[in-house]
């Protein structure tokens, strides 16, 4: 310990060090440790070993929250990414105005989860959104989007995968940009044709990239909640609540942060256990001396 | 030969400027509508069939300002968030940075390995433990628990950027400078900061849409005087008597606006910033 506060360097990362630890570190340690206990707020804190887990893994609603969780995270997940990829190759083609196209297609970035929330519940509103609109005069008819229990979580995946992909297209977007030339040009003096090139050439280029995309994106997408209560709350019949509105629901309606807690664990070590690679991975590649 | 080659050309530039529109229409469309639609009256919005003319009316921003006068206070709140936010993060991160940029040792690669763990750490349920805390030292409720938090959520994608940024002006500059007798921190504000700008910029652009929108931490964590204008906008999606389509685009378009104009003024430092703190080398 004393040689690392002798370190050089040591004052300048301190003060952040901190910072992270009393907001970050030791409130995520004291909630693992809240789980082993049944602590409501306001009453005294008692260890209760594992049953507050017990009683998680027995509630049904945490099941069927962990079922929509995955549904969700592989459908938004490959959306996200595949139409990312699609969308980044396809400004990479260039056009007039490039720069008023990519700022059009990366403005969902700018905005806050809980106005894309308000612009597509009128965007699929029943009676009077555009979308019902378009539809009734193709003749498929009115579809209660954010009613119907089934049709609630799909609208639930658009808005959250129209306001996540210009992510995708950001990073694919550069990481193009940043490719070689002279990789094209052998490919096309040695006569492939364009899918050819992106099969063979592009692809392999890019998929150590791709994979960093979709790992950080399945990160992020399996914490959804922003989009989700700001949208539907959850409802209907709790048929979007994914395990984040579950613990927030555990935690802040019923105050039973026992249970929000244990919850939240068993999302840690779900994150973890995706991402325990690419940690060490990208932590070897970075500080490898 | 050669003019049907021409003509192949140009059939695919034509498939693509419509894929192109595609794309902006999706992306773009769904905001461009509710920026228009918050200068509509409430008969243009409540139509059937949606209306493209339209006198156009500041009657939704009047109404916004007479029903919801919360949405006012808000956007102070945010304001004074992502400005605190902004603050604090370049006083924390440019000097944590720098170590990492420039120097070694345990200290250095421990802060390292912090930073790509803290991000595995789902915010809500950091959370739940905070808010007893905060709620004994009376942090709840006031932008300074929102600024801390952003700050310590943000400020693992901010050091990367500025890392990186550091990482590509070289040493020998401020080694000059040092021999001249420069101090440390005198080398670093005169020759390092103005070589670093766009990094602090790119970094200030993230932070600050990353504050002026996030919207979990702000609903857990305000609940009357330091609302921001993200959770009083989804009071007003929730509202029991029926949602108010008019001030809600009202309200939209207010917030959405300074967020669309940094896009559109810091495009290039914001894909740098992505591109360099998210998730690259």
């Amino acid at each position: 310990m004393k040689r690392i506060v002798r370190d050089q360097g040591f004052v300048l990362v301190a003060p952040l060090i901190l910072l992270v630890l009393l907001i970050v570190l030791l409130p995520q340690l004291w909630s693992i440790i809240l789980s082993f206990t049944d602590y409501r707020l306001g009453a005294p804190i008692v260890f209760r070993g594992l049953n507050t887990y017990k009683t998680v893994l027995k509630d049904p609603q945490f099941w069927n929250a962990a079922e929509r969780n995955l549904i969700f995270v592989v459908c938004v997940v490959s959306l996200e990414v595949g139409g990312g990829l699609l969308i980044s190759l396809l400004l990479f083609r260039g056009f007039r105005f490039q720069k008023l196209w990519v700022a059009l297609v990366l403005a969902p970035y700018a905005i806050s989860p809980a106005v894309a929330a308000a612009i597509w519940k009128y965007l699929l509103d029943y009676s009077m959104g555009p979308v019902n609109w378009v539809l009734s005069s193709i003749g498929v008819g009115r579809l209660p989007w954010l009613f119907n229990p089934s049709l609630a979580l799909v609208s639930v995946m658009v808005v959250y995968v129209w306001q996540a992909m210009p992510f995708s297209v950001i990073i694919l977007y550069s990481a193009l940009i940043a490719l070689p030339r002279e990789v094209y040009e052998a490919a096309s003096l040695d006569g492939a044709t364009s899918f050819q090139c992106f099969r063979y050439v592009t692809l392999p280029l890019l998929s150590p990239v791709l994979l960093v995309v979709i790992i950080f994106r399945l990160i992020i997408s399996f914490r959804a909640f922003g989009h989700i209560w700001a949208l539907t709350r959850g409802g209907p019949m709790f048929k979007t609540e994914l395990l984040s509105l579950y613990l927030y629901r555990q935690g802040f309606r019923y105050w039973n942060f026992a249970m929000a807690s244990a919850v939240g664990t068993l999302m840690l070590i779900l994150t973890l256990l995706i991402t325990s690679y690419f940690i060490y991975d990208s932590y070897k590649r970075r500080f490898a001396q | 030969m050669s003019r049907y080659l021409f003509a192949k050309k140009r059939a695919i530039r034509v498939v693509l400027w419509g894929c192109l529109i595609f794309v902006v229409m999706w992306s773009f469309g769904p905001i461009l509508f509710v920026i228009v639609s918050s200068f509509k009256f409430p008969r243009d919005i409540f139509t059937v069939t949606p209306r493209l003319f339209f006198t156009p009316t500041i009657y939704n921003y009047r109404q916004l300002i007479a029903g919801w006068p919360d949405f006012w206070s808000s956007l102070l709140n945010s304001t004074l968030v992502t400005f605190g936010t902004c603050v604090l993060m370049a006083v924390l991160s440019c000097p944590a940075a720098y170590a990492l940029s420039r120097m070694r040792g345990k200290a250095i690669s421990i802060t390292g390995l912090f930073l790509i763990i803290i991000r595995m750490f789902p915010p809500i349920v950091v959370s739940i433990p905070l808010y007893p805390v905060f709620t004994f030292i009376r942090l709840v409720d006031t932008p300074w628990s929102l600024i801390l938090i952003f700050t310590a959520f943000e400020v693992s994608v901010t050091v990367w950027i500025l890392k990186a940024f550091l990482d590509g002006i070289p040493k020998e500059l401020e080694e000059a400078a040092w021999i001249d007798g420069c101090s440390k921190l005198r080398a670093f504000l005169y020759i390092v900061a103005p070589l670093l700008a766009p990094g602090i910029v790119s970094a200030g652009v993230i932070t600050a849409l990353y504050a002026w929108n996030e919207f979990m931490f702000s609903l857990v964590f305000t609940s009357i005087r330091a609302k921001t204008a993200p959770v009083v906008i989804s009071e007003m999606l929730s509202a029991v008597t029926g949602v108010e389509w008019g001030p809600v685009f009202a309200a939209a378009t207010l917030q959405l606006m300074p967020a669309l104009l940094v896009i559109w003024a810091g495009q290039r430092y914001l894909v740098k910033g992505i591109t360099l703190g998210g998730v690259r080398e």
